[in-house]
């Protein structure tokens, strides 16, 4: 295929602006502070010497763009800086803590999608029923619940109570897989629960949109069974908004994680971008932002891809 | 996207008839009922806190710690003996605040440029929109963090943080709606309505475009909610000893093993007052435009 | 309070009223002749930035530090008076000379010998390296001298006979010179020295493994056959492997964990005075709290034994000074100075003309636990009028907006941690420390401050630091409220274990019953 290498360098150069204007917040955020930035970098009881060595370093003295692209640059190699409060490269403290984060949201995203997705079909396909009525009144419930607050209770009754699972911490997944699943598994619980209601939702009025359509109705008079409507055409149509969906449920999960890791004591970026924000440690929370969105913006540029490959019509669309 | 009726449009009808329809539509409902009646209450609780709560919010009895509820104190008190109901009730307000500063924030900074970059169109919608979708690819609770971070840590500087967070949302729900508005106008001037100007199409876009913006700032105020909820679980948002109903839930985990049942009542009043701004919005969705299909 | 969960039962006498907390195992230890063998699996809840004595920043550090390196000086943890280290004995051969006779025939972990050439090698390093982070520790030490194959003699620049106690902290912990030479900065990473352990491993914030140093030098000692330390930052966490039996000894613990320790009743809990105290760091360099009749308000008003019985379940001492009861330089004849009185705070607010209370910006700690010990006295403060208006920050910020930028007049913060007792002095009062926000000097501090450096002997330190501390709290320089109480967590198969006051466990004496 080689509409592929086209399709990609075409989605990639789409997505390069907002690569770019995504650094530029996150650049951004350092000249939100009030005072001197160069201050900000060295943290207390830094020397004049080191503040100046910084405002050097950086270039504070020089126009904002000059700032930006030296920032930038440091960041393309790397360098993310160290932290104020321990001293640590950035780059290492984002490099231990990241997997942990990403452990529990893609098992969230796992167990979500497991179950908000079947829930949807069952909902759409049921239309009208007491089941119906039930997945939606669970989707808007999941939508208003406070994760953390969930979180809480699945530690008390599970963990607190059942021992069932540990109450906090992590393990790491590529010498004790089951250990860190068990440590993930309440953690991706109180996370899955609103990732499942918006799936549950959206999956149900898309796949009723499709199934109400004109044509359906006209499968249908032409004799195709249920299911076989169901699957080949209904899912089929949804498959690649639902994969885009998925994808941008990932942002969400990534959100929700910061304050799940803090109720789970888990060693991951969330708790990390908490403490230092608190603690006005800027480089940490300048680089953990940065991860952050650039993990998101490539995942949504690879469903986008993936969604162009599976429908045509979206790629034609574009 | 959103996927949204194409309405054939004309001069905007009589607004007190619209109006009219849209109650009779809401008292017909049992779920807009029961939200409204609950954000209503919500309020003149929150209005009516020194009067209508028990204790003052910061009074200590430290004879009294963490203990159940009981007669003198129905929901019990907490690791300072402070009535746990007062303070739930002196939460109310700053809760209320706190969501309607964050959707303020975004309506201000969210509607005009949605308007502007749906109606200016081109290159420069072209690169405003991919600044919003950079905007949008942040996750919204680690940026608000973040902004906070930079401010300074206070209730409403983590609002502002979270309102500049959900701009982004809203510009583009707005955009899209302008898109939709600008071309049927469009057509319907090719007809002969005469020059649009400026003046007239901010008279017939706004008003169009704004139902949906209604019903996604109703939408939003239940997210920045929770929100404010977890940024001051984090000590970002409400600082102590105000009464917030984040806050009572960070200090209520703290004692999680010893007295488990602190964490119920705040969790069950972000809970309510979440679903009750949900249900409103779905509510008010389905009122304002019932050609709509379903979300 | 209770120290030692074995012997000293006549203790309970003063432990049980105020606390009823400590249990004892029914049977009795004293006749047990100790076990070898085992790994005593320990908990703690922080990952220490270096395990070079001389770059890291935190007193837990000391957990590992004491277990793989010995002390030029040695101390008893009930009450740090001082013992024979690494150094058999030392004397004051006039107010600036030190003199240290070493032990013979001690080598570190790599096989090199301890000795006087060693010692200047380590007390030089710790002077004048460039990553030192103790080099005030040893600022009185002009010249370090080797007289003799096992005697250093240490020329001060002006007496301090506090050095000795400070030779008990990092700055006398001694590295094998070797080590040091070949491995540069990677110091930081491994521990060779004399001590009862060896390092085996270190996993970032994990764990670090630790061996029984086969060639002790105390003979019979240690008993264990290694520890495992295992890092667990949340301390409900951590707690709850000593539950779970994942280990056996949790350390570094607060009052709260101890809460839910008690559930288990086979568990034994130590608790006991700490070096850390709650107290108020005051601007006194400028109004309002120039006025000593204020800063005395300020005493009068706070109810010590509420705050102990609150905040931390009745397990502090609540007292009007910086250093625990049991410390031999504390005298107990001024440690209930100011009784909880809020008319007297009013009548002395309104000698001082603030008949009508008076407004105190101060900084105070943003977790929960301290927000709590925040909020109840900002309420007892404000029935005698005084209202304080909290900023919460973060220990670092709080320290840099008083002490440095001289913003607010307070901070509510608990500190502490010097061995030395001077040091605990120096370090809050002295015109230019860290921790003395309006940076002068009370006239008459200085004085008696010195008399405590220069007097040679025990006794006459003693008596000095009765004047001193009497005077910081006559001209109610700080505001303690209570002794911070340290909690351990054990296991019943732990025997002869004592954290002290230094809250850090001496694990060459401990072992494992079967």
């Amino acid at each position: 295929m080689n509409k592929l290498p086209r399709l990609i360098g075409r989605r990639l150069l789409q997505f390069l602006p907002i690569v770019v204007f995504a650094t530029f917040v996150v650049f951004g955020l350092l000249q939100l502070v009030p005072g001197d930035p160069a201050l900000s970098l060295a943290g207390d009881y830094a020397s004049t010497a080191r503040i100046a060595e910084i405002r050097h370093e950086y270039g504070f003295d020089q126009p904002l763009i000059v700032q930006y692209g030296i920032w930038l640059w440091h960041a393309a190699q790397g360098n993310l800086g160290l932290s104020l409060f321990s001293s640590e490269p950035v780059t290492q403290l984002i490099r231990d803590r990241l997997p942990n984060t990403i452990l529990v949201a893609v098992y969230a995203l796992i167990v979500a999608s497991a179950i908000g997705i079947p829930l949807g079909v069952l909902a759409a396909t049921r239309n009208g029923s007491r089941i119906d009525s039930f997945v939606t009144s669970i989707a808007s419930m999941g939508v208003a619940l406070p994760s953390f607050w969930l979180a809480m209770i699945l530690a008390l009754q599970f963990s607190l109570y059942r021992h069932w699972f540990p109450t906090t911490g992590s393990a790491y997944f590529f010498t004790d897989p089951v250990g860190a699943l068990s440590h993930a598994t309440l953690p991706a619980i109180a996370l899955a629960v609103g990732v499942v209601a918006t799936l549950a939702r959206q999956v149900r009025s898309d796949l009723l949109e499709v199934l109400n359509q004109q044509y359906m109705r006209t499968l249908r008079a032409k004799g195709l069974s249920s299911g076989a409507i169901l699957w080949k055409h209904g899912l089929r149509n949804v498959s690649a908004t639902l994969l885009t969906l998925v994808g941008l449920q990932v942002n969400r999960l990534f959100s929700g994680a910061v304050v799940i890791e803090a109720v789970f004591a888990i060693p991951g970026v969330g708790s990390l971008v908490s403490y230092s924000a608190i603690n006005k440690d800027f480089p940490v929370v300048q680089g953990v932002v940065l991860v952050l969105v650039l993990i998101v913006i490539s995942v949504n540029l690879l469903t986008d891809i993936i969604t162009a490959l599976l429908d045509p019509r979206v790629a034609a669309a574009s | 996207m959103t996927a949204i009726a194409q309405k054939p449009l004309v001069a905007a009808p009589p607004r007190r008839g619209r109006a009219v329809r849209f109650l009779r539509w809401m008292r017909s409902d049992i779920r807009a009922v029961a939200s409204i009646s609950f954000l209503v209450l919500l309020l003149v609780v929150s209005v009516g806190a020194p009067w209508i709560a028990p204790y003052p919010p910061n009074a200590q009895n430290v004879a009294d710690l963490l203990s159940p509820p009981s007669g003198a104190h129905w929901l019990g008190t907490d690791d300072l003996g402070r009535d746990v109901l007062s303070r739930l009730i002196y939460g109310a307000p700053n809760s209320l605040y706190a969501s309607f500063l964050a959707v303020f924030v975004a309506v201000l900074l969210g509607l005009p440029i949605g308007l502007l970059i749906g109606f200016i169109g081109g290159w420069f919608d072209e690169i405003v929109s991919r600044f919003i979708d950079a905007l949008l690819s942040f996750p919204p609770i680690v940026l608000a963090i973040a902004v906070t971070g930079a401010l300074g840590i206070g209730l409403t500087n983590a609002m502002l943080a979270v309102g500049f967070v959900f701009a982004p949302f809203l510009a583009r729900i707005v955009r899209a709606q302008t898109l939709v508005v600008k071309s049927a106008l469009y057509v319907d001037a090719s007809r002969g309505f005469g020059a649009s100007t400026p003046h007239i199409i901010m008279r017939h876009i706004l008003p169009n475009a704004i139902q949906p913006v209604i019903v996604q700032v109703t939408l939003m105020l239940a997210i920045a909610l929770l929100a404010e909820a977890a940024l001051s679980f984090l000590s970002l948002g409400v600082q102590p000893p105000a009464a917030s109903w984040g806050g009572m839930l960070a200090r209520a985990y703290n004692y999680i093993e010893i007295a488990p049942e602190q964490m119920y009542a705040p969790g069950m009043a972000i809970l309510l007052t979440a679903l009750a701004f949900n249900a409103l919005g779905e509510s008010m969705r389905v009122a304002l435009d019932p050609t709509m299909k379903r979300r | 309070m209770m120290r030692r969960s074995l012997n000293r039962r006549t203790v309970l006498k003063g432990a049980a009223a105020a606390s009823g907390v400590v249990f004892l195992p029914s049977f009795g230890f004293a006749a047990d002749q100790p076990r070898r063998g085992g790994t005593l699996r320990v908990g703690q809840p922080y990952n220490p930035a270096a395990i070079d004595p001389m770059t890291g920043r935190n007193l837990p550090d000391l957990n590992v530090l004491y277990a793989c390196y010995d002390g030029l000086i040695d101390f008893n943890p009930s009450t740090l008076e001082l013992k024979p280290g690494l150094a058999k004995a030392w004397a004051f051969k006039d107010p600036k000379t030190l003199v240290l006779d070493l032990h013979d025939g001690i080598d570190f972990h790599d096989g090199t010998p301890f000795n006087a050439e060693a010692v200047k090698f380590n007390l030089d390093r710790y002077r004048s390296d460039q990553r030192s982070n103790v080099k005030s520790d040893l600022s009185v030490v002009a010249n370090v001298e080797v007289t003799g194959k096992s005697q250093v003699t240490l020329h001060l620049s002006r007496p301090n006979a506090g050095l000795p106690a400070i030779l008990t902290t990092r700055v006398g912990l001694m590295v094998s010179p070797k080590s040091v030479k070949e491995k540069g900065p990677n110091v930081d990473r491994i521990a060779v020295g004399t001590g009862p352990f060896k390092f085996v491993e270190w996993q970032d914030n994990a764990s670090f493994t630790l061996t029984r140093n086969e060639k002790y030098w105390k003979s019979g000692q240690p008993y264990l056959d290694g520890i495992k330390i295992t890092i667990v930052n949340e301390l409900n966490t951590l707690v709850r492997t000593t539950m779970a039996g994942e280990t056996e000894v949790a350390l570094n613990l607060q009052v709260p964990q101890k809460l839910i320790a008690d559930r288990d009743k086979k568990l034994v809990i130590q608790t006991g005075p700490s070096l850390v105290f709650g107290g108020i760091f005051m601007n006194y360099a400028r109004a309002p709290l120039n006025d000593v009749r204020i800063r005395q308000a300020l005493n009068y008003a706070i109810d010590r034994n509420e705050l102990n019985k609150v905040l931390v379940a009745g397990l502090g001492e609540p007292s009007c000074t910086i250093l625990p009861k049991e410390h031999w330089a504390v005298d107990p004849s001024t440690i209930d100075y100011y009784k909880h009185d809020p008319d007297k705070a009013k009548s002395l607010l309104k000698a001082a003309g603030f008949a009508g209370g008076i407004e105190l910006p101060s900084f105070g700690w943003p977790d929960q636990v301290s927000m709590q010990r925040q909020e109840l006295i900002i309420a007892q403060l404000a029935k005698s009028g005084v209202r304080i208006k909290l900023t919460p920050t973060t220990p670092q910020q709080a320290m840099q907006r008083l002490m440095i930028e001289k913003k607010g007049d307070m901070l509510i913060s608990p500190t502490g941690g010097y061995p030395d007792p001077s040091q605990s002095y120096e370090v809050q009062f002295a015109k230019d420390a860290l921790r003395n926000a309006g940076k002068v000097e009370v006239p008459g501090f200085r004085e008696l401050m010195n008399a405590t450096e220069e007097a040679q002997d025990q006794s006459t330190r003693k008596a000095a630091f009765a004047k001193l501390q009497r005077f910081v709290i006559e001209q109610a320089l700080q505001v303690p409220q209570y002794i911070w109480p340290a909690v351990s967590v054990l296991s019943p198969k732990v025997r002869n274990f004592d954290a002290g006051i230094i809250g850090v466990p001496k694990f060459q004496e401990v072992w494992l019953a079967a």
